[in-house]
């Protein structure tokens, strides 16, 4: 478990002093995909380098696995950070060494024998995909291949957790999903607890269990990714999640329904229920429904001829439970 | 090669009888070594030191303010003073090391001198170089102050220090030219003293041309060291 309480931190540069983290608590439990997200300059950053102290908060503890790491020695420090990987969106590989030297540099310092490194980088090669590199120089290699090679060395001291900054930020669109797919796999089979930090929605709907929203150095809002996303509360929550109120064409005098999917009831049976069940011509306007861990989640906006039909469809709705507001 | 020049060079007769006698040789052998050595224990000093001054840092591994600027404050004081001053200021403490007050000994004392502070300066920047992620990587996987100067700053900076290597030696050679100001020996002493003392532009030339032949042999080394090793360069 990684504790947080009451952190922050504070940057003094030359001329001004910038508040980064104020008040953060956070708890993230064994087994999770932890998804932080914010927009650029949040805080996100410095929140993971304060869970493995390559920030120093000025306030706050940092109990990670039932130890408080602000309290412990430098060497003691050294020895925690072996159980916390770390992943970072430039890779941040020793450019003169090869793949397998990278993996095996954690496990050179941990003071392991060379022939038993090579075996586990050989072992980690085969997890990641990328046994036929092992050679390679990382400036051989692409941007997805390079975060695997990230990869395989923060796992190489087989750590309990994963620290994920911005890790598939610079990286195209179908090397992201099969990056996630990975480190999906990872938490499954060697149930490493993951934290993934990320300006995408897209990436903590796709593998994250839990989510705390960070916004302006605080976190204004988390818990389950699902109910967050039927419901975000904070204004910079509905922003991330919902979609923008403009691209969404209602005329004037135009009266709609927003359908709110939180899980429980399925897009497609509710659509096609209004019009057969009531008859009712409704029109879909906008539709934005995921699915997350095979439930849906989402909204939808819908479009009626007259104010009785709405009426019609709610009390419809009403009957089926599922979540909506009148709008227009 | 040797012949090669020597067929260019066979229109000068003072050039010819230098040869004869040997001193071509044994000046172009004396700057070889003096810079070499010369070069070479000013890295001894000047490697550490620069390593250390990167070290201690704001942005580096463990800042120490006052111990950074006291030794910036070191190399640049030493690095601003001309070596031709450097070098006559030195002869006294030059004397103390070696006992005596002209020669080749004196001039290493005085080029290591002048060195280090550059080599250390060279050193700095080679390591600054380092992708600051890089050792937070390092950081974050446990890895101590030590060991990341020693398998993460220097091997990562390998090539541009290979390459401040030879940009130091090619500077040591220069300023071992000045060797005839305190009897030293070198290719910068038969310019001076069979060239420009006897009214022999001859002589001068050739010892141009024999110093700009050393430039680029060192530095052609070093651009074929670089490339063998440096892993950055797609092959
Ligand atoms: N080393 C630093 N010195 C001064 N200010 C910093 C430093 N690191 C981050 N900050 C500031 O802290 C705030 C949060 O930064 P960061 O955690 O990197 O945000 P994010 O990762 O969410 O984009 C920003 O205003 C940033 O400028
Ligand atoms: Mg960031």
């Amino acid at each position: 478990m990684i504790k947080i309480t009451n952190l922050s931190k504070i940057f003094y540069t030359e001329t001004s002093k910038v508040k980064a983290l104020e008040n953060i608590n956070l708890t993230i439990n064994d087994g999770d995909i932890f998804g932080i997200i914010g927009l650029s300059g949040a805080g996100k950053s410095t929140l993971v380098r304060c869970i493995n102290l390559l920030e120093r908060p000025n306030e706050g503890e940092v109990i990670v696995g039932g130890v408080d790491l602000t309290k412990v020695s430098e060497k003691e420090l050294r020895l925690a950070r072996r159980n916390i990987g770390m992943i970072f969106q430039n890779f941040n590989l020793l450019e003169q060494r090869t793949v397998i030297g990278n993996i095996c540099f954690p496990l050179e310092i941990a003071g392991v024998k060379r022939q038993d490194a090579e075996k586990r980088a050989r072992e980690l090669l085969e997890i990641v995909s990328l046994t036929d590199k092992e050679n390679a120089y990382p400036s051989q290699l692409s941007g997805g291949q390079k975060q695997r090679v990230a990869i395989a060395r923060a796992l190489a001291t087989n750590p309990k957790y994963l620290l994920c900054d911005e890790a598939t930020s610079a990286l195209d669109p179908n090397t992201t999903t099969s990056i996630l797919e990975l480190l999906q796999s990872i938490n499954k089979q060697f149930g490493v607890t993951i934290v993934i930090i990320t300006h995408e929605m897209s990436v903590v709907e796709k593998i994250c269990n839990k989510v705390a929203v960070i916004d302006h150095s605080h976190i204004v809002e988390q818990g389950e990714v699902g109910e967050i996303f039927t419901n975000p509360k904070s204004e910079i929550a509905k922003q991330l999640i919902l979609p923008n109120k403009s691209k969404i064409n209602i005329q004037e005098g135009q009266k709609g329904l927003r359908l709110i999917f939180n899980g429980e009831s399925y897009a497609e049976p509710v659509l096609s229920g209004l019009v057969r069940d009531c008859g009712l011509d409704a029109n879909v306007l906008f539709a934005d429904v995921k699915e997350i861990n095979g439930k849906h989640y989402g909204h939808m906006f819908l479009s009626f001829p007259s104010e009785q039909d709405i009426e019609k469809a709610i009390t419809w709705l009403d009957g089926r439970k599922v979540n909506y507001s009148k709008e227009g | 090669m040797l012949h090669c020049l020597l067929t260019i060079f066979q229109f000068s007769e003072d050039f010819i009888k230098l040869w004869e006698k040997g001193i071509i040789l044994q000046s172009i052998w004396e700057t070889v070594y003096i810079t070499i050595l010369s070069t070479m224990i000013a890295y001894l000093i000047g490697l550490p030191l620069g390593i250390l001054t990167y070290y201690t840092s704001k942005d580096g591994i463990r800042p120490m303010p006052w111990l950074h600027k006291t030794l910036s404050a070191l190399i640049n004081v030493l690095r601003s003073v001309p070596f031709i001053i450097l070098m006559v200021a030195l002869v006294p403490f030059a004397k103390m090391i070696i006992g005596k007050s002209y020669g080749n000994g004196v001039l290493i004392v005085t080029l290591i001198i002048a060195a280090f502070p550059y080599v250390a300066r060279m050193v700095e920047s080679s390591i600054q170089e380092v992708d600051h992620g890089v050792i937070e990587a390092a950081q974050s996987m446990g890895t101590s102050n030590l060991k990341i100067v020693f398998k993460v700053l220097i091997p990562e900076a390998n090539p541009a220090l290979i390459t401040g290597g030879i940009i130091s030696t090619v500077t040591v050679l220069g300023y071992s030219a000045m060797a005839a100001t305190i009897g030293a020996g070198g290719l910068g002493m038969l310019a001076i003293t069979y060239g420009h003392q006897r009214f022999n532009d001859d002589i001068i030339w050739i010892c141009v041309l024999l110093t700009v032949l050393l430039v680029v042999a060192i530095q052609e080394l070093g651009v074929w060291i670089v490339r063998k090793t440096d892993k950055r360069i797609k092959k």
